[in-house]
């Protein structure tokens, strides 16, 4: 056990230390800092930058600390599920990301697209649907950090919980979205090389043989060293289905399209997605199954990764591993918080209450944001906690709420007969169906409705897939009666840059920048 | 009109590519799996340990070395 003298040094390291770089990098670079700078990067990040930082905004404390869990529980198909379940909707992303691209190059968030594409309705449903993701994902990710925090230093919850945000909140505020790709970088790197030196004691001290024996003692039902795992295959499922709407309605993944150039776009989310699985995959197995093979006593199966950490390696593995999950925390965070803040300039500040805003204005509106999100994320994560809303139950049931989002956005983009009135009932009737069912599945097999019964497989996996059927089966079907065609040539000079006033001043240095983008592109 | 083509192309390439692997990943190796009901011997285990294992390294290189090589190039292109 660690003090918590610990989790306070380590927050404040890492705080000082990112928002330092920022600064001197700031001051390195000749050009100002721009509105649409700081919202979109300069839409100039390369492949490798942007799948790193795709990397990171999917790595949450969740993958770590949850993938460990069903290695313990299911064996070596729990790893396998885990990083398999989550990595197919980033490599997915990357065909709506290039269409985003082509269609609107310009737009700032997807609910841009949405709002030109569909009708208002669409634009404040999807809004909803997109910062209630947002919202519970940061909320989710803070709490998540604030957990392993106390139960590893003893430091106090609350405490943590405020000032996890600050540390990332910060630094984004001075530099945007480009200061999120560079701490984003960083982050992934460190990730891997905490990652690689646990797996590397686990071959040196135990060896692969002890583990795989100790897996083999454990009793025959338990199903741990065959991917033919019943158990297994549900929660692969359920991980499948479940996370597609937090990574597609999620604005910062389509921020980081919207950040690359085109040439980068959807290659980034491809190596992105298929090195992510990597992550899970060995923490799981090197952790998580291996805890169980070595017959590590754990009450809790959600704590599996912490003690392997401690038993690897003692006090230094403790804090690597408080440091690798830290540092998953701070990225999907910052990425989080840049996400809020542009939805808000952009689909609610520039649309409805200030369009004719300048870029000056425009970039103290995004700071402002910034910094008051970053500091009440904080408290509402303190909140949440308050009300017993527990992790697990949270990464389960999103999916449920978040999900009817999926399939008609995805057709916005893809298919010109797509209907603002099929979308909106879709995604709408999507969500409340599913929750019924979900609420009826517990009631019927379980007998109550409950937290526990609410959180049971089968409740959850019937009511994630109700919402992806009636949704898609809804807002196809309109699409097919109703025979409209949209012209998505119409939509290209419908999006603006933030610095329009400016650029037209600098506009024939912009020139010569294009020139060099078409020569690298 | 050129990027327009070359965004084409990725869209091409890149939707094969993501449809290819969610089958592998998804359906292919754990139905084959699944069905055959295989339990992993030592020699497998081991491999799919490796597996783990190199899959993390090279990742983690890939990762770490690829923004600083785009970096230069772009540094020397201006």
């Amino acid at each position: 056990m660690l003090s918590s003298t610990t989790g306070y040094l380590i927050l404040l390291i890492f705080g000082v230390f990112f928002t330092g770089l920022t600064i001197i990098m700031q001051k390195r670079r000749k050009e100002k800092m721009t509105a649409e700078q700081f919202s979109t990067a300069g839409r100039s990040v390369g492949i490798g930058l942007a799948s790193a930082s795709i990397i990171a905004a999917w790595t949450w404390a969740a993958t770590l600390m949850m993938s460990s869990s069903t290695g313990f529980k299911y064996g070596i198909s729990g790893p396998y599920w885990y990083a398999a379940g989550a990595c197919i909707q980033v490599l997915l992303f990357a065909i709506v990301a290039i269409h985003l691209k082509r269609k609107a190059p310009m737009a700032h968030t997807f609910l841009e697209f949405v709002g030109k594409r569909f009708d208002k309705k669409n634009h404040k449903l999807m809004m909803g649907f997109a910062l209630m993701t947002n919202i519970i994902v940061t909320a989710m990710v803070i709490l998540g950090g604030a957990i392993a925090l106390n139960s590893l230093t003893g430091m106090n919850v609350y405490a943590a919980a405020f000032l996890i945000p600050l540390t990332f909140t910060i630094y984004t505020m001075i530099g945007g979205l480009k200061a999120s790709f560079i701490a984003d970088y960083l982050n992934t790197v460190m990730i891997f090389v905490i990652l690689t030196i646990f797996a590397t004691v686990v071959y040196v001290k135990f060896g692969v043989d002890t583990v795989y024996e100790g897996l083999k003692a454990i009793p025959e039902q338990s199903q741990m060293l065959t991917m033919a795992s019943i158990p297994g295959l549900f929660f692969g499922m359920i991980n499948i289905i479940g996370n597609f709407g937090t990574v597609f309605v999620d604005q910062s993944y389509w921020q980081r399209a919207i950040a690359s150039k085109d040439s980068a776009a959807s290659k980034a989310y491809i190596y992105g997605g298929i090195a992510w699985f990597s992550i899970p995959f060995a923490i799981a197995t090197f952790m998580g199954v291996s805890a169980a093979g070595l017959g590590l006593n754990i009450g809790d199966p959600d704590a599996s990764a912490p003690l392997m950490a401690q038993h690897l390696l003692g006090s230094v593995g403790s804090i690597l591993f408080l440091v690798m999950l830290f540092m998953a925390v701070m990225s999907t965070g910052a990425a989080e918080l840049t996400a809020i803040t542009n939805i808000i300039v952009t689909d609610i500040y520039r649309k409805s209450i200030n369009p004719k805003a300048s870029g000056q204005q425009t970039l103290k509106i995004s700071r402002i944001v910034t910094l008051s999100f970053g500091l009440a994320m904080g408290l509402l994560s303190i909140l949440l906690f308050k009300a017993g809303i527990g992790l697990s139950f949270v990464y389960m049931a999103m999916g449920i709420f978040v999900s009817g989002a999926v399939i008609p956005l995805t057709l916005g983009l893809m298919w010109k007969k797509a209907t603002s009135t099929g979308n909106f009932y879709g995604a709408l009737t999507g969500m409340v169906s599913g929750i019924i069912v979900w609420l009826v599945t517990a009631q019927v097999r379980y007998g109550e409705i409950s937290v526990a019964s609410l959180g049971e497989l089968h409740s959850m996996l019937f009511g994630n897939v109700t919402v992806f059927v009636v949704s898609g089966f809804i807002a196809i079907g309109h699409g097919l009666i109703s025979k409209q065609e949209f012209d998505f040539d119409s939509l290209k000079d419908q999006f603006h840059s933030f610095d329009e006033e400016q650029e037209a001043e600098t506009k024939v240095t912009k020139e010569s920048e294009s020139k060099d983008v078409l020569v690298n592109g | 009109m050129d990027s327009n083509k070359q965004l084409l192309k990725d869209a091409k390439l890149c939707t094969r590519w993501a449809f290819s692997l969610t089958f592998v990943f998804i359906f292919l190796f754990p139905g084959i799996m699944f069905i055959t009901g295989y339990e992993y011997s030592l020699a497998f285990f081991k491999g799919w340990t490796y597996l783990a294992f190199i899959w993390l390294i090279i990742a983690g290189l890939y990762t770490a070395i690829r923004p600083w090589v785009e970096y230069y190039i772009e540094k020397k292109q201006v």
